[in-house]
């Protein structure tokens, strides 16, 4: 357990220290995504639609932080890792490849906690979003179990994108825009279920975004949006998938790490 | 006498420097393919690629749904190609700078191309054509799709061919010419340097008059958008689809109906003016693109970045 917790330290400690380190990240990790989230911003403006439209927008811009960080620092992170040769060194290391995960989960949250904040305050104080604040303690709740349920499918992304070379960045890629649209970033959840074969929003609600932001606008626009499920239904079926995906991510792992082995993939480069 | 004897040899001089270029072009062209496609079979590589604009559309189309539950026409038509055109811009941008990132710090080649007899600007030129030419496939596979399905309204009979070409290629030199100063930059920016281009090509989301007619921006953002060649390019295209400017109804805040042009503000500028501003916009920016990299390349080897790892 010590093993464990100290390599979860060493594994988030770049990340908590060095988004003070580099200061770059302000202008492309908050700036840039701000000025992208503000076009769809536009885009409702264009066509009058309600206010609270503005404040889906800036919640899902805020929450596409953290999906990203799931695509690009969690699930290809082993990736790069085998690029850099780090790789080997971790399975040289005494500890589990779970441990660093887990290390690379808490600080890969608190860099996005950072930026999505930011986000979401700034994006709130330009256009002048309203939220209803008198639900924020279920709020708070949804946001963690979800952020749970989130970072666990990053830990299952992860084992298999141990597999993979190149197809690993190509999977990051294709799943960016496809995953926006599925989980609802910028427009009701209710719209896109009631709109695509059941087979898609079956794929939509394996996406705890999808849930996530779902109950948090009912809870923060309330009376403005229908929600698929009421935000109490939606935090069970979040906290469900947490569990189920961080017991799956400790199996795969293993599993993957066993083929990985075997197939000679862990210090394979450039493929 | 001297001068007559030195001219055909300077022709002579012209026609090998051409002659490499073109060879050059055409090996890095190959080069970008083969890095683009052989880490899966076609198909594969093509439901990757065209997964993500689909997506895009797929959002817009959704947005648009759940606002103008079908109506104002005009206004999808205005989103739906503006958003197909834009995959060019992304990819062509990004391709370029993406290069200069891939060569140096996945491939650690870039030190090698320096130092063989290629020449620089067709090998950038020639390694971004994969993505531009899949980017070209993907923008039309969209409009198909849009046209299908999705309820786009294009008539094969309306589109102004002649336009539609000339606005299209006058395009991919700015496109081009952004793209090349984007990867000179990346030449000197440690780290980001593999986003540069996706980042700018979303931060023009804004500065274009993509997803929504400049008109409604707040009047510095307006400015901004009147300067990017890239709104006109955009423009440009959509007429040319559309076969005219694209026009909508929307209410006109008495209860009634209003039918103009989507954006007022480009309608006044005709074909030809429309014209004459991506012309120089293209010539301007390629003149301007090339003087600018063979002075940031000349940075980049002065301060020793052309075979700096920046990864972490």
């Amino acid at each position: 357990m010590r093993l464990v917790l100290r390599t979860m330290y060493a594994r988030a400690y770049p990340r908590v220290f060095g988004a003070n380190r580099e200061l770059s990240w302000v202008f492309f990790e908050i700036f840039v995504p701000l000025v992208n989230t503000s076009a769809f911003v536009f885009l409702y403006r264009a066509l009058h639609a309600p206010e609270a439209y503005v404040g889906f927008v800036i919640l899902g811009g805020a929450m596409a932080t953290y999906w990203l960080n799931i695509l690009w620092m969690m699930a290809s992170q082993l990736y790069w890792d085998k690029q850099e040769g780090n790789l080997e060194l971790y399975v040289l290391s005494p500890t589990s490849l779970m441990a660093i995960l887990l290390g690379m989960g808490v600080g890969g949250l608190y860099m996005s906690t950072l930026r999505a904040a930011t986000i979401a305050v700034i994006g709130t104080l330009i256009f002048g979003v309203s939220l209803d604040g008198s639900q924020w303690a279920f709020a708070l709740l949804v946001f963690v179990v979800a952020m749970v349920a989130l970072y666990g499918l990053g830990m299952v992304l992860s084992s298999v994108f141990l597999m993979w070379g190149r197809e690993a960045w190509q999977v990051s890629l294709a799943l960016t825009e496809p995953v926006y649209f599925l989980s609802g970033m910028n427009f009701p959840l209710s719209k896109l279920f009631s709109s695509v074969p059941g087979v898609l929003s079956l794929f939509s609600a394996v996406i705890p975004v999808s849930f996530a932001l779902d109950a948090l606008r009912q809870l923060l626009f309330p009376g403005q949006i229908i929600g698929v499920l009421p935000p109490a239904t939606e935090v069970l079926i979040l906290g469900g998938m947490g569990i189920v995906f961080i017991a799956s991510a400790y199996f795969l792992l293993k599993r993957m790490e066993w083929l990985a082995k075997v197939e000679a993939r862990l210090s394979l480069r450039w493929q | 006498m001297i001068d007559a004897i030195r001219r055909p040899a300077r022709y002579a001089a012209l026609r090998e420097s051409i002659r490499e270029g073109a060879r050059t072009f055409r090996i890095a062209a190959w080069l970008g393919w083969q890095i683009e496609s052989n880490w899966a079979d076609p198909f594969v590589f093509f439901s990757f690629t065209i997964l993500r604009p689909l997506a895009t559309a797929l959002m817009l189309l959704v947005m648009y749904e759940v606002v103008a539950r079908g109506q104002s026409g005009g206004y999808f038509s205005y989103l739906y190609i503006s958003n197909a055109f834009f995959v060019l811009v992304i990819q062509t941008m990004a391709g370029l700078a993406w290069t200069i990132f891939d060569d140096r710090e996945a491939y650690k080649m870039l030190k090698y191309i320096f130092t063989s007899p290629a020449r620089r600007f067709p090998y950038l030129l020639g390694r971004a054509t994969a993505k531009t030419l899949v980017a070209l496939l993907t923008a039309t596979i969209l409009l198909a799709v849009g046209v299908l399905f999705l309820g786009l309204h294009l008539n094969l009979a309306q589109i102004e061919w002649g336009w539609a070409v000339v606005y299209f290629l006058l395009g991919l030199v700015i496109l081009a010419s952004l793209g090349v100063v984007l990867a000179g930059i990346a030449l000197l920016v440690a780290r980001h340097g593999e986003a540069i281009g996706e980042v700018t090509a979303g931060m023009l989301l804004l500065f274009s008059g993509a997803y929504f007619p400049p008109d409604i921006l707040p009047p510095v953002l307006k400015q901004v958008t009147l300067a990017m060649p890239i709104t006109y390019w955009l423009e440009g295209m959509r007429r040319a689809l559309n076969g005219g400017i694209i026009v909508g109804t929307a209410s006109n805040g008495r209860g009634g109906t209003i039918t103009g042009p989507i954006s007022p503000l480009l309608a006044q500028f005709d074909n030809w003016r429309l014209l004459l501003i991506i012309l120089l916009s293209a010539a301007l920016s390629a003149v301007c693109s090339f003087f600018f990299y063979r002075w940031i390349e000349h940075q980049a080897k002065e301060r020793g970045m052309i075979d700096r790892l920046t990864g972490y």
